[in-house]
C-alpha cells in the first residue's frame, strides 16, 4: 500500500475507526514513516481532548463521596513498581513494541490496538532495535510490509482444548523472497523438559523449522530462511513434544 | 507540578500525589464513562480506572508522550470494554446523546484544574466540534466514545462506507485545524477555520 494511500487512514487509525487488516497496514508503515508518526500525534491530541470537551458541555458532576471510595479501594503500594521500571522496563517495553506489530497482525480488536498503539512512539523504535538485531528487524518490517506477502493462520488442533483453544499463530511467506517468520500467542510454557517446535512441509517433505520460545505473556516468533524464494508451503504445525498444537493446511483457510 | 511528575510519585506509593491525580483527571473520567455506562456503572467504572492508575503507574515513561495521552487511551480502554456488553442500541443511543452534548458544549467550562494549556487545546476543540456539520460529529463519536468501526458505522447508519470515511477524514481534520496556533486563542465562530468549513461536507 502506498504512503498516500495509508496516510490518508490516519485520522480513523487516531480514533480507533479501522478495521484489523487496515490498523495492521498503518501500524507497519508508522514504523518507518517519521511523517505520519507525525501526523498521527497530531490526530492524537485531537483524539485525546474529545473526552475534556464532553466534560464541559455536560452537566454531569462527580460525586466528591467517590473519592473517599477510590483511596479507599488502594492498596499498599508495591515496591515493585519502581524496581519494575528500573530494570524490567527496556524488555517490557521493546516487548510491548513488538507485540503491538503482533497484535495488529493478530487482528485483535481495533480498541485494543489503540491502546497498544499509545506505547508507539518514535522514541520506542529504539528500544525494538533492542530486541532483534537491525538485520533481523528489517527482515521482518519488510516481510509483514511486502506487498507480495502470503499470510497463514494457524488454528488449534483441538479448538475445545481447554488448554490451547485460545492459542493462535500466523505464518508470513514472500512470493519474491525466502524469509518466513511466525508468531505465536497465547501459548502456556511448555511443562519441563518440552518445547514447542514449528514443522512446516512443502513437496511433501516436512522439516523441523526451529524451536518457538514462549515468553512470560504465551507470545513468540521465529524467522527463518526457506530454500527457495517464494516457498510453497502446504502444511505449518506447531507440535509441543510430538503434539500438534496449531495447524495450517493448505485449502484450510 | 505536573502531571507527569504526579504520576512518577504515585509509581512510588505516593497517596498524596494519587490524590491530585484524581482531582485533576476525575471529573473527565466520570462524564465520559456516565455518558457511556450511566451514572451508577459510571462509579464503579471511576473506581476500577483509577485504582488500575494506582497498580500500573509505573508503565508510564514521559519519554513516551504525555500522561494525559497515556490515561486517555487506558480510560478510552476500560470503557469501550465495558460498552461492548451493552446492546447496540443502547451504544447508538449512549453515543447520540455525547454527540448532543458536544454539539451545544460551551467551550469556557472546563474543568477548573487542568492545567492552562491543556484546557485551552480542549476547548478549541469544543468550539470546533460544535460547528462540525452532525454527519462528521456523529461519526466521530460514533467511532472514539462508542468504539465503532468505520464499517460498523457504515451499517448503522445505512451509508456508504465511502461516506462514513470522508466525514471522518473531513471532521479530523477541522479539528486538527482548530489547533493550529492561529485558530486556538479567539472564540470566534465566525473567524475560526472549523467555523468556516463547518457549512458543507
Amino acid at each position: 500500500m502506498e504512503h498516500e494511500e495509508l496516510q490518508e487512514r490516519l485520522e480513523a487509525y487516531a480514533l480507533g475507526a479501522l478495521e484489523a487488516e487496515e490498523a495492521e497496514a498503518v501500524a507497519i508503515h508508522l514504523l518507518a514513516c517519521p511523517a505520519c508518526q507525525s501526523e498521527l500525534r497530531s490526530y492524537r491530541r485531537v483524539a485525546d481532548s474529545l473526552p475534556s470537551a464532553l466534560a464541559a458541555g455536560s452537566p454531569l458532576r462527580v460525586h466528591p463521596s467517590l473519592k473517599r471510595k477510590v483511596l479507599a479501594g488502594l492498596h499498599a503500594p508495591t515496591p515493585t513498581h519502581r524496581l519494575f521500571r528500573a530494570t524490567l522496563w527496556p524488555a517490557a517495553a521493546a516487548l510491548a513494541v513488538l507485540m503491538f506489530a503482533g497484535s495488529t497482525i493478530w487482528g485483535l480488536h481495533v480498541q485494543q490496538q489503540l491502546a497498544r498503539v499509545e506505547l508507539l512512539r518514535s522514541e520506542q523504535l529504539t528500544k525494538l532495535q533492542t530486541m532483534l538485531d537491525r538485520d533481523d528487524q528489517l527482515r521482518v518490517l519488510e516481510l509483514l510490509d511486502s506487498s507480495a506477502r502470503i499470510k497463514r493462520l494457524l488454528k488449534p488442533v483441538d479448538p475445545a482444548s481447554p488448554t490451547f483453544q485460545h492459542s493462535y499463530g500466523k505464518l508470513w511467506t514472500r512470493a519474491d523472497g525466502d524469509d518466513v517468520v511466525v508468531m505465536v500467542n497465547l501459548l502456556p510454557q511448555p511443562p519441563p523438559g518440552q518445547h514447542y517446535e514449528l514443522l512446516v512441509t512443502s513437496e511433501g517433505r516436512t522439516i523441523d523449522a526451529g524451536a518457538l520460545k514462549v515468553d512470560q505473556d504465551g507470545f513468540a516468533m521465529l524467522l527463518f530462511k526457506a530454500n527457495k524464494k517464494g516457498p510453497s508451503y502446504t502444511r505449518a504445525t506447531v507440535t509441543l513434544g510430538v503434539t500438534p498444537i496449531l495447524d495450517w493446511q493448505q485449502g484450510s483457510s | 507540578m505536573d502531571d507527569e511528575e504526579l504520576v512518577e510519585r504515585v509509581a512510588d506509593g505516593d497517596v498524596g500525589a494519587f490524590s491530585e491525580l484524581y482531582d485533576r483527571h476525575a471529573q473527565r473520567v466520570f462524564t465520559w464513562s456516565a455518558h457511556l455506562l450511566g451514572p451508577a456503572r459510571a462509579e464503579d467504572a471511576i473506581q476500577e480506572i483509577f485504582l488500575r492508575l494506582w497498580q500500573h503507574a509505573g508503565q508510564f515513561d514521559r519519554g513516551r508522550g504525555t500522561f494525559v495521552s497515556w490515561f486517555t487511551a487506558v480510560v478510552r480502554h476500560h470503557l469501550i470494554h465495558e460498552l461492548r456488553r451493552e446492546a447496540v442500541r443502547r451504544r447508538l443511543d449512549a453515543a447520540y446523546e455525547i454527540a448532543d452534548v458536544l454539539a451545544t458544549a460551551p467551550s469556557g467550562e472546563l474543568q477548573p484544574d487542568d492545567a492552562a494549556t491543556r484546557q485551552e487545546t480542549s476547548a478549541a476543540v469544543a468550539r470546533a466540534m460544535r460547528l462540525l456539520p452532525e454527519g462528521q460529529r456523529h461519526v466521530i463519536v460514533l467511532a472514539y466514545f462508542a468504539g465503532m468501526s468505520q464499517s460498523q458505522i457504515a451499517e448503522q447508519l445505512a451509508l456508504p462506507l465511502g461516506t462514513v470515511k470522508k466525514r471522518v477524514r473531513l471532521g479530523m481534520r477541522k479539528l486538527r485545524a482548530a489547533l493550529e496556533p492561529e485558530a486556538m486563542s479567539p472564540i470566534d465562530p465566525a473567524g475560526d477555520p472549523s467555523g468556516r468549513a463547518g457549512a458543507s461536507e
